[in-house]
């Protein structure tokens, strides 16, 4: 994205499978935010972090899920990934093999931003409601009951300048400032 | 939340954006995901329905129905056609879903980086198996067998397909395994030795008892489906005993509840005889036609047997003997429930002959409503092609006498001259410790939690700490897990096809797969052919496991003409309607009077126990001395089976924590008051807890339900049990039961 | 003809089980905390043995609902039909009356949605036909659905020891006492 927003690199981030995924999507988180990663950052400790808070294989404080937030009972595959999954189809999208991960997966719902911006960015001319109001909704609404809750639990488990705790600040400051920019809708 | 169609409020309102335009919009707020909406009638055709079948180790293996909407499992229930399940599951059945779709859940092949150490990373599937292979290749080179790979498995999963892990063992080599079994091998090898098999009636036909007794088991919490039919037996006229040393859920139930000193239970049997035999109330017909030694063992009862004798022995008063056993033996018919609990002491395989005789002896083997009641496993006819795979060519193996692996172990015995090298799996510990030449290198464990289901804890984990691989499969972080090198994400229920029975009723269930596997999980038998491909690229020809499987084709391979007939279908996919209960010749087991024993007959003095180091008669065997204060007793909770469903935040929901129940008698003279946190300890280890006082355990007892609670609690029962050995098992199961209630522990206050 | 449908609680048939709470809790997926129905132990004054007889306890579907009565915007609702009370979710807006009024806590507050809820009887099953999910479940036939106004008098009771009495609101559910074994100890 042209505009440096650290969109893709957190969507890559929270994707990450291993340490490698990791170390590429951090540097360019930092370098989006105009931070510095920790000098010496020991990528297997991060690893190992980033597992223990979002993958497994223990019981994880910070489930990446809408649905573990928005619903207290801490479900998976519940009435926030339905909503996901309803938004990405709206959009002619889809979470490939659906049901086998969560559509609420933060690494798509992130990913579903980028394609509305996109979207909207294409529509510069001649703006479509449906696509302004849908994306409005997936931050303002979807986004917004669940990623404080998220960022606040991830904030208390992971390390203190850590790339844990750095991808979370990034995410924090990318929301805020998406919610605060996304219009509402327009009437009449 | 309702089961009317999620988000139908949300799609009329979407579209309406796109046909009515900007002008019409309604503000934002109306779409906050969770505006309730008001619920219409249910209907069924808004669900995919799927049948599956309960896995677990329960008596009741639940048919179940689930419904599935967008691809997602919303609820299950009991399957009506079975007339057992009923419609409805119970406490742990109805968690599933929430097996399903915890955030805990095992979803991906990870490695710890440093047994215990917690840092887990995750890895692909073929870098997993790729770590794997190359272990077993190493074993190999350095053994020249595989012998230095052990598996241990049990009853997690006892869907036919799981057999899968046995034959994947198999497919590798000659192994060591890990056999026999934890749970029923005394009673087992006693039922052997008197009947000649382990064969209970249809526990659906308790209802035509004129007598119940239920020794020893809780079917209220373990069986719940079986209860009805105790209920109705009571409503019916039947007088139901309940014998524990614990007043249980069943015994709140019966009509007269003894309790007993704990591992009594033969002397409270013999002494019974003695009686029915002075009273002349034994079945002349039954014991002179379809019996020998009768007269040996009348011998044996007058010469070593009072009503007295048992009274002392048991705590129960002599006339309240002599009344229940002459109750038993005038009803027609009457039946003993002998329970698994019953029979984990060291004595308890001549505690369950010495029960059996006094079914035979008042002539109720044979009888619908009545017999000796166990468990069965004529259902269990299945083809076992998962469980049957070969060893590749020129494997080396273990040389001398190979026996059965386990009460479950369908192969037909080896006819090569390598086997499979065996150790107890109920001393574990001490089979992977004492192993050698070669030393058991790495451990599969799989249906199985070690740490929380073996015994003497502290031993295995010194166990372990010799192991340089452990891989475990499975769905939750447990004990295990975290002492694992490597551990693979599981299916669950819903993830796979399989097919299972029980051995208790005579019910059949398919198992379908409802939802597609989620994350990167793996049934069983896809983890094998994944390893099996590994295996052959790495080094052609070392594993015989197919390597392109189905669940669903391989549970169709388990089928054959003798389940079709039994159970009078003429296609599995007869069973996608509803279970099927099998045609049944008679409720009775041994209705037709033809034993398997050596002689033919019911066997009062059997010269094979003799042979394998028994008494050939039932006699009195004494239990085991204690070596502290306190007996402890460790039975099952209601709320789980084992080590799964307690952790569920479902289930914390109704269950919360761990509790010691103990008499008020012994916790006053210990300075102990309700809910206090006490300490409990022994020679093996000790445990923190909060006690609660009651009368419904014996004074000098201390009962603890096992139970593993997750996230990180420590509670584990297996830090105060030994490996002490049952007295039978090795006859038909391959090894000798453990007495889990021989135990005997000390506890103050903290 | 109206019925009046109520729970009957056989608690001698109630083995304690729970299959019922997860009953409901599969069919509904309350959040945590948020529990409808709940298995009660009895306590030793009224029945001797600490845990081995239970009250399983829903809404009581009152003749004369609390709840009813103080809800300001009509969530709650009595079916002509067969007297399920039922409260409509949609409808609520968490202002807590009924909370604190009912002498049975029936309804209880959702935090996350920020309303009250409670047992409706599985009034959507019952218009297709079927039994609540708990009553379905339950192995031993202890939790019945009943319809009072046809059934005979029997031994069911309805202010059992361990039951709030409440003539006000005149609860719905019947109960059936436990029984005792004799007990022969070491």
């Amino acid at each position: 994205m042209s505009d440096h927003t650290p969109l893709e690199a957190l969507r890559d981030f929270f994707a990450a499978s291993d340490a490698d995924g990791l170390k590429d999507s951090a540097v360019r988180i930092a370098r989006c935010v105009g931070a510095d990663l920790p000098a010496g950052t020991d990528w297997a400790a991060a690893e190992y972090e980033f597992n223990r808070l979002f993958v497994g294989p223990a019981a994880v404080p910070a489930p990446p899920f809408a649905s573990a937030w928005s619903e207290t009972d801490r479900t998976l595959m519940g009435r926030a990934t339905m909503e996901a999954r309803q938004t990405y189809h709206r959009l002619g999208l889809a979470v490939p093999g659906e049901g086998v991960i969560p559509d609420d997966h933060l690494a798509y719902e992130l990913e579903a931003v980028l394609a509305m911006k996109a979207m909207l960015a294409a529509q510069a001319g001649a703006p479509d409601e449906e696509t302004a109001v849908l994306h409005a909704w997936f931050v303002g609404e979807h986004l917004a009951r669940w990623l404080p809750p998220f960022i606040r639990t991830v904030r208390e488990h992971a390390t203190g300048g850590g790339v844990v705790a750095l991808a979370a600040d990034a995410l924090a400051s990318w929301f805020e400032s998406e919610r605060n920019s996304t219009a509402a809708p327009r009437r009449g | 939340m309702s089961h009317t169609p999620s988000g139908l409020n949300r799609r009329q309102f979407l579209k309406g954006l796109t046909m009515a335009g900007a002008a019409s919009l309604l503000p934002l707020r109306l779409l906050m995901p969770y505006t309730a909406q008001a619920a219409t009638a249910f209907n069924a055709k808004d669900f995919q329905v799927f049948r599956n079948a309960c896995p677990r180790n329960c008596y009741d293996t639940c048919s179940i129905k689930t419904y599935v909407k967008d691809g997602v499992v919303q609820f299950i229930e009991g399957a009506p056609e079975s007339t057992f399940t009923a419609g409805g599951l119970c406490v742990k059945g109805y968690a599933y879903p929430r097996r399903v779709y915890s955030p805990d859940r095992i979803k991906y092949p990870m490695v710890q980086d440093g047994r215990r150490s917690g840092n887990w990373r995750r890895v692909s599937w073929d870098e997993a198996m790729d770590r794997i292979a190359k272990k077993i290749l190493e074993i190999k080179e350095k053994d020249g067998s595989l012998l230095g790979l052990g598996l241990t498995k049990y009853s997690g999963n006892f869907g036919i397909t799981n057999y899968g892990v046995e034959g994947m063992m198999s497919s590798l080599g000659y192994t060591t395994r890990f056999v026999g079994t934890p749970c029923w091998p005394a009673g087992i090898d006693a039922q052997n030795y008197d009947l000649g098999d382990m064969w209970c009636n249809d526990p659906e036909d308790m209802v035509k008892a004129r007598y119940v007794i239920v020794w020893g088991a809780n079917p209220a919490w373990c069986s719940v489906h079986s209860m009805k039919y105790i209920m109705e037996a009571k409503r019916r006229g039947a007088k139901v005993v309940v014998i524990d040393p614990v007043f249980t859920q069943t015994a709140a139930k019966a009509d007269v509840f003894w309790q007993p000193e704990t591992s009594s239970d033969g002397a409270l049997a013999l002494g019974m005889a003695r009686h029915i035999l002075d009273k002349g109330l034994v079945d002349k017909g039954f014991v002179t036609d379809n019996a020998l030694g009768f007269e040996e063992f009348a011998a044996y009862l007058r010469q070593n047997v009072t009503v007295e004798w048992a009274a002392g022995l048991s705590g129960i008063p002599a006339e309240q003997i002599r009344e229940v056993a002459e109750e038993f033996a005038t009803a027609d018919p009457a039946t003993i429930w002998i329970g698994y609990g019953m029979q984990r002491h060291t004595n308890g395989g001549a505690s369950v002959r010495a029960i059996d005789a006094l079914a035979a002896m008042t002539g109720n083997v044979g009888k619908e409503g009545g017999g000796a009641r166990y468990g069965h496993l004529r259902t269990w006819g299945f083809n076992y092609h998962a469980l049957l795979q070969k060893q590749p060519e020129g494997s080396v193996g273990f040389v001398g006498a190979g026996g059965p692996k386990g009460e479950f172990d369908f192969t037909k015995g080896e006819a090569a001259s390598y086997t499979d090298r065996t150790f107890n799996i109920n001393k574990t510990a001490q089979g992977i410790l004492d192993a050698k030449d070669p030393a058991i290198r790495m451990l599969w464990v799989s249906c199985k939690n070690p740490f929380a289901q073996d015994f003497d804890r502290p031993k295995l984990e010194k166990a372990f700490d010799t192991l340089e691989m452990v891989v475990t499969v499975d769905q939750f972080f447990n004990e295990t897990v975290a002492n694992s090198d490597i551990v693979l994400p599981v299916t669950t229920l819903f993830e796979e096809w399989t097919v299972n029975v029980s051995y208790w009723h005579y019910w059949l269930g398919i198992n379908e797969q409802a939802i597609t596997p989620m994350y990167e999980t793996k049934s069983n038998i896809e983890i094998a052919a994944l390893l099996s491909k590994k295996m052959n690229e790495l080094a052609p020809g070392s594993c015989t496991f197919p390597q392109d499987i189905d669940t669903r084709e391989w549970m169709e391979k388990e089928f054959n003409q003798g389940i079709y007939d039994y159970f009078g279908i003429k296609h599995w996919t007869d069973l996608k309607n509803g279970p099927v209960k099998a045609k049944l010749a008679s409720t009775a087991s041994w209705h037709d009077m033809k034993f398997g024993t050596p002689s033919g007959k019911y066997e009062f003095r059997s010269d094979l126990c003799a042979e394998h180091g028994h008494e050939a008669l039932p006699k009195y065997k004494e239990g085991r001395k204690p070596y502290d204060e306190f007996r402890l007793l460790t039975p099952h909770s209601k709320f789980g089976i084992h080590s799964q469903f307690i952790n569920l935040d479902w289930m914390h929901e109704y269950n919360k924590e761990p509790f010691l129940y103990m008499h008020p008698d012994d916790a006053h003279a210990k300075n102990i008051k309700d809910l206090d946190t006490v300490r409990v300890f022994n020679k093996v280890g000790e445990l923190r807890i909060k006690a609660k006082l009651t009368r419904n355990v014996a004074p000098k007892s201390l009962v603890i339900y096992e139970a593993w609670f997750g996230r990180g609690n420590a509670f584990n029962v297996q830090n105060l049990v030994d490996d002490e050995a049952a007295d039978m098992g090795a006859y038909k199961t391959g090894a000798p039961g453990v007495a889990i209630h021989g135990q005997f522990a000390n506890v103050e206050r903290v | 003809m109206k019925k009046h449908y109520a729970f009957l609680v056989d608690s001698e048939k109630c083995i304690g089980c729970f299959t019922c709470a997860m009953a409901c809790r599969n069919y509904y997926h309350q959040v945590e905390g948020v529990v409808w129905r709940q298995v009660y132990p009895l306590g030793e004054p009224i029945y001797p043995h600490r845990e081995r007889a239970f009250f399983s306890l829903a809404c009581n579907h009152c003749e004369n609902p609390a709840c009813l009565n103080v809800c300001p915007v009509e969530a709650y609702t009595k079916r002509e039909e067969d007297g399920v009370v039922v409260h409509h979710q949609e409808k609520c807006i968490g202002c807590g009356n009924c909370i604190r009024s009912c002498p049975y806590g029936a309804p209880v507050y959702n935090p996350v949605e920020k309303r009250a809820e409670k047992c409706s009887f599985c009034h959507e099953r019952l218009d297709a036909g079927l039994l609540p999910a708990c009553v379905q479940s339950c192995p031993t036939g202890a939790l019945k659905l009943v319809d009072l106004a046809t059934m005979e008098p029997g031994n069911e009771i309805q202010f059992p020891a361990g039951f709030p009495k409440n003539e006000k609101v005149n609860p719905s559910t019947r109960f059936i006492m436990p029984k005792v074994p004799t007990l022969v100890r070491r």
